[in-house]
């Protein structure tokens, strides 16, 4: 019913549509709040990945929104109030297809790219 | 999983409508936390001061403002929040109007309370079903061709209950209601006499102990089952019931099972307390003695529950094949008839019983069913006159609506916004009118049951047949009053829209088309309805003109039950003498007489007269005391009324009414002739004529008055026979029935409260459903013309209003006030002429539908119709006076300037 929100607008160096799989990758080993959600991405993919602000939040609400994370608000490693987000099981389930998914995907690019 | 995702998400979002407050600070926060971190991260790595690594952040992140609003529509519901607006919108709107909003609330209130009350009626007569398991599997049996065939005999029911292959059961059950030792003295209890299969058939087990079987259905057993409501007030829900003993109608009766508190039995319109075996009907009746009656016997009603496998076809299939056995071997007498239809004519045919047996459904379908049709035409009005109303409002904020136009609102989006309107005020006139409903059908079925001492107790409770017709109500009423304004307030483009907004510019004849017909419709309709209370008033104005042959004023009846007192013969004789004394004490009292068959009351008792050298007369007899002619005010036409000493000793005497003295002796003196009357075929005896008294109604004011013969009470040849004081008085009847009530109980304590009715409530009673009619029709015929009236006025105003700047110019120009008023008067005018003639054939068909219940009335009386035409164009006249008025006022100068 309600009109979804335009989706994550494409930072150039992201692949479009991977960014959801990214966060939920990014908390399967606990909790984290958003900059440090940004922060993983980036560390991870050998600082070649950056993750847009102006996406990543409205990408982490609408996650909350369908249930794959719960937000708490929790004090930060500087003693500040942050926003922590945390996978459901639900969120568990769907990083696993996620994960399936991405594992062919990127296996089958690899395939057709190989000849070059 | 996926579904159950998706209606939390929708809950999400909805919480976060509700407190958007909270979620735009919490943005605002996770934000300023991001902010700061990246601030830091600045600061450690590149090693730039605080000031320089804030601004740096800040302009990493561009622009703020637009990714808040891309999180803000994540968890935004726009269809919630633009319907949130609108009704927010609707209610400032509304209560911008009170008066508009107060009536059209109220006429909602009133025609939606008026269609569910009736309905509700209806619901419960008609389409509930029985609550127990499998009640679509039960049928009543009826005996044809009587429309009302639905009472047996004995002999009858037990040769279909041992010959029912196409029943799993076949179970018979009579109301009856009992006396029981309370502890203020004898009270009434609602009781239920029962066959061995009532409870099998019906499915529903007991809650506590075991319900009647077949062994308890024999000649001496003394069981009964009752209810939970009576388990609780009488044993106080003592768990230990079983076994306890009753005393009902001085028999000793032991509890052998509770029912649970949904059960009601298998008649609708009764809530039995007490179920007691069939069998014991001669103990429970006792003087009488339904059973040993036999064939002549008709006192209970029989149902069946179908085997399982034959279908309702295949059981009527094997009634018509096994009936003309059964009525030859139950009814002996080849000459009897039933209702008037020979032995031969006789067929039993099962019907569906789903809803179970109703008395108040076979004497109140029709008039329902009419009813209905009438209070849906007061919706449709109430209706058609919102959206008349809302159109008028909707022209005086057409700029609301252009502007919103060319801001770029879509049509739909604006139709949305003012169906939010009519539904608002369809929802909140529903749910004002499903608060009264109740209190409305709770006053209809005390109008319909104002008589008997145990009121028929039907559960109005709603259920959701009658919330589904409540809601389709709602949903109607939005439409009808919604739809029309809305489509037409939007549906001119914009280019026009912005030509119309100067008035100076606008005609003064806008086709105004739509809300013209509307009203015509409106007046139309509300003319059936006024016809239609024309016609069911003058009916019972005619009813009540008819002179009963007595006078009903200042007559009340008293009627004492005796048969369960220890009195008989003489003596039981001698205690009505010293009633009659007493109460002739009573200061206000004139005289004191008694009756057996109170005239109008519906009952009525028939036998065989003869006359030597005449064939039998079978006419209408009736038992009276001394100088009861005096107290009914008949007039004594010849010889004398009964005495106290008339008595067996002294030889049987009789009155004669007129007719039946013309039909009896025609051409001579009654006086000292000898007729044979056979009380029953037991009792064979001659009485002399010792009087004759003018006719009087018997069963019902509308047949003429029949021959009627009548015999002192002083000679009743029956056991322990009950009659009714006939009291003629003076001044107010409650302070009477008071003291008279105290007198009986200080002659005979032994029977219950006497029930005492004034005979204008009897004929009223007897009345009841053209009294009901006639008061539903002339309340919803008022409520229509006020509706009308409310229309017109309404519209018109509004249209004046809108017309100011033109008439003040015209004004100005030298028109008089006159005319003025002419001109704003003559569109009433036409729409009230025009709806008039459209109606008529409306109201001539629907007075043909309520033909039947109408009494020395023409359904098309050309007198009612067109004084109910006059009667709404005076209303219409009447609703137009007010703004033609203010419009002659109109001040030129004011209005031109206003411009």
């Amino acid at each position: 019913m309600g009109r979804r929100a335009p989706e994550d607008t494409p930072s150039g160096e992201l692949m479009p549509g991977t960014l959801d799989m990214l966060i939920l990758e990014a908390l399967f080993r606990g909790p984290r709040h958003g900059y440090a959600v940004a922060e993983y991405i980036h560390e991870r993919s050998g600082e070649v990945l950056r993750v847009d602000e102006g996406a990543l939040y409205p990408a982490l609400h609408r996650l909350e929104l369908r249930g794959l994370l719960t937000a708490e608000w929790g004090v930060s490693e500087n003693n500040r109030r942050a926003k922590y987000y945390c996978l459901t099981r639900a969120g568990r389930k769907e990083l696993g297809i996620e994960r399936g998914r991405w594992k062919r995907l990127s296996s089958a690019i690899a395939l057709v790219m190989a000849r070059a | 999983m996926r579904i159950w995702l998706d209606i939390r998400e929708q809950m999400l979002r909805l919480a976060a409508l509700l407190r958007r407050n909270q979620t735009e600070r919490d943005l605002a926060k996770e934000l300023e936390f991001h902010l700061v971190l990246k601030q830091q991260k600045y600061a450690d790595e590149y090693g730039l001061d605080q000031a320089e690594a804030a601004a740096r952040a800040r302009r990493s992140l561009g622009n703020v403002e637009k990714w808040k609003e891309f999180c803000r529509d994540v968890g935004r519901s726009r269809p919630l929040e633009d319907f949130a607006r609108d009704l927010a919108l609707a209610l400032r709107m509304l209560s911008k109007t009170p008066a508009f909003t107060a009536v059209a609330l109220i006429t909602l209130a009133l025609a939606i309370g008026a269609n569910t009350a009736i309905f509700s009626l209806i619901n419960v007569l008609l389409l509930r079903p029985l609550d127990v398991p499998e009640a679509d599997r039960l049928t009543l049996l009826r005996i044809q061709p009587d429309e009302f065939g639905y009472t047996f005999n004995y002999p009858l029911f037990k040769y279909v209950e041992s010959h029912a292959d196409a029943f799993s059961e076949v179970f018979a059950f009579a109301s009856s209601d009992l006396q029981v030792h309370g502890r203020d003295g004898i009270e009434r209890v609602a009781g239920q006499l029962v066959s061995g299969g009532y409870f099998a058939a019906l499915k529903v087990n007991p809650e506590v102990g075991r319900y009647i079987v077949p062994a308890d259905d024999r000649p001496g057993v003394a069981t009964a089952v009752i209810s939970d409501r009576f388990w609780r007030n009488w044993f106080g829900g003592d768990p230990r019931v079983l076994g306890r003993k009753i005393v009902l109608n001085n028999v000793v009766v032991t509890v052998v099972g509770v029912m649970p508190p949904k059960f009601r039995g298998a008649a609708k319109d009764a809530r039995p307390d007490v179920f007691l075996p069939f069998e014991l009907e001669p103990l429970i009746d006792a003087p009488f003695n339904n059973i040993a009656g036999g064939s002549h016997s008709w006192w209970f009603h029989v149902g069946a529950r179908l085997r399982s496998g034959t279908s309702l076809d295949q059981a009527n299939a094997f009634l018509r094949a096994s009936s003309q056995a059964a009525f030859k071997a139950t009814l002996p007498d080849s000459n009897f008839r039933f209702n008037g239809h020979t032995r031969s004519e006789l067929l039993l045919i099962a019907e569906p019983g789903t809803t179970g047996y109703s008395y108040l459904r076979l004497r109140f379908r029709k008039p329902l069913n009419a009813l209905m049709l009438l209070v849906a035409l007061v919706l449709v009005i109430a209706c058609l006159n919102l959206a008349t109303l809302l159109m008028a409002r909707a022209a005086s904020r057409e700029r609301e609506m252009a502007t919103r136009f060319a801001l770029g609102a879509s049509r739909t989006r604006l139709l949305r916004q003012l169906l939010t309107e009519s539904m608002l005020l369809a929802i909140t006139g529903t749910a004002l009118g499903s608060v009264a409903s109740p209190l409305l059908s709770n006053l209809l079925i005390a109008f319909l049951t104002s008589h008997q001492p145990l009121q028929p107790r039907l559960d109005t409770a709603p259920d959701v047949r009658v919330l589904l017709f409540t809601a389709a109500l709602a949903a109607v009423a939005t439409i009808l009053t919604g739809i029309a304004p809305a489509m037409r307030s939007t549906g001119r483009g914009l280019e026009q829209r912005m030509r119309d907004s100067s008035r100076a510019l606008r005609g003064p004849d806008r086709p105004r088309f739509w809300p013209r017909l509307l009203l015509a419709c409106e007046v139309g309709l509300a003319l059936v309805l006024v016809t239609g209370a024309g016609l069911l008033g003058y009916s019972l104005m005619q009813l009540h003109e008819i002179p009963p042959g007595f006078e009903p004023r200042g007559l009340v009846l008293l009627e004492l039950e005796m048969a369960k007192q220890p009195r008989d013969g003489k003596a039981l004789i001698r205690a009505y003498h010293d009633i009659a004394e007493g109460l002739s004490a009573i200061p206000g009292v004139k005289a004191v007489s008694f009756v057996n068959v109170i005239p109008l009351e519906g009952s009525s008792w028939t036998g065989d007269i003869s006359v030597p050298g005449q064939a039998k007369h079978e006419l209408y007899r009736n038992r009276i005391g001394p100088a009861y002619f005096r107290a009914m005010h008949t007039p004594l036409l010849a010889g004398r009324e009964f005495r106290w000493t008339d008595t067996d000793e002294s030889g049987r005497v009789a009155i004669l009414n007129e007719a039946a003295a013309r039909l009896l002796f025609p051409g001579r003196s009654p006086l000292g002739q000898c007729i044979g009357v056979d009380d029953d075929p037991a009792h064979k005896a001659t009485a002399v004529v010792v009087g004759v008294v003018a006719n009087a109604k018997y069963t019902s004011l509308r047949d003429a008055a029949p021959p009627a013969v009548y015999s002192p009470i002083s000679q009743d040849v029956r056991n322990k026979p009950s009659h009714a004081a006939a009291i003629r008085m003076n001044g107010s009847p409650a302070a009477v029935i008071a003291a008279a009530r105290k007198t009986v109980r200080g002659i005979v304590p032994e029977i219950p409260p006497p029930v005492a009715t004034t005979m204008e409530q009897t004929i009223a009673e007897a009345l009841a459903t053209e009294r009901m009619m006639a008061t539903l029709a002339l309340f919803f015929g008022a409520a229509a013309l006020l509706i009308t009236g409310i229309g017109l006025y309404g519209t018109l105003a509004y249209a004046t209003q809108r017309r100011t700047g033109e008439i003040g110019i015209r004004m100005a120009l030298g028109a008089q006030p006159g005319s003025v008023i002419s001109m704003v008067c003559l569109d009433n005018g036409a729409i009230a002429l025009g709806g008039c003639l459209a109606g008529i054939p409306g109201s001539l068909a629907a007075s043909r539908l309520i033909g039947g219940f109408l009494y020395a009335t023409s359904p098309c009386d050309p007198l009612i119709l067109s004084a109910s035409a006059l009667l709404l164009i005076g209303v219409a006249a009447g609703a137009s006076m007010i703004p033609a008025v203010r419009a002659s006022r109109i001040d030129p100068i004011a209005a031109i300037r206003y411009e």
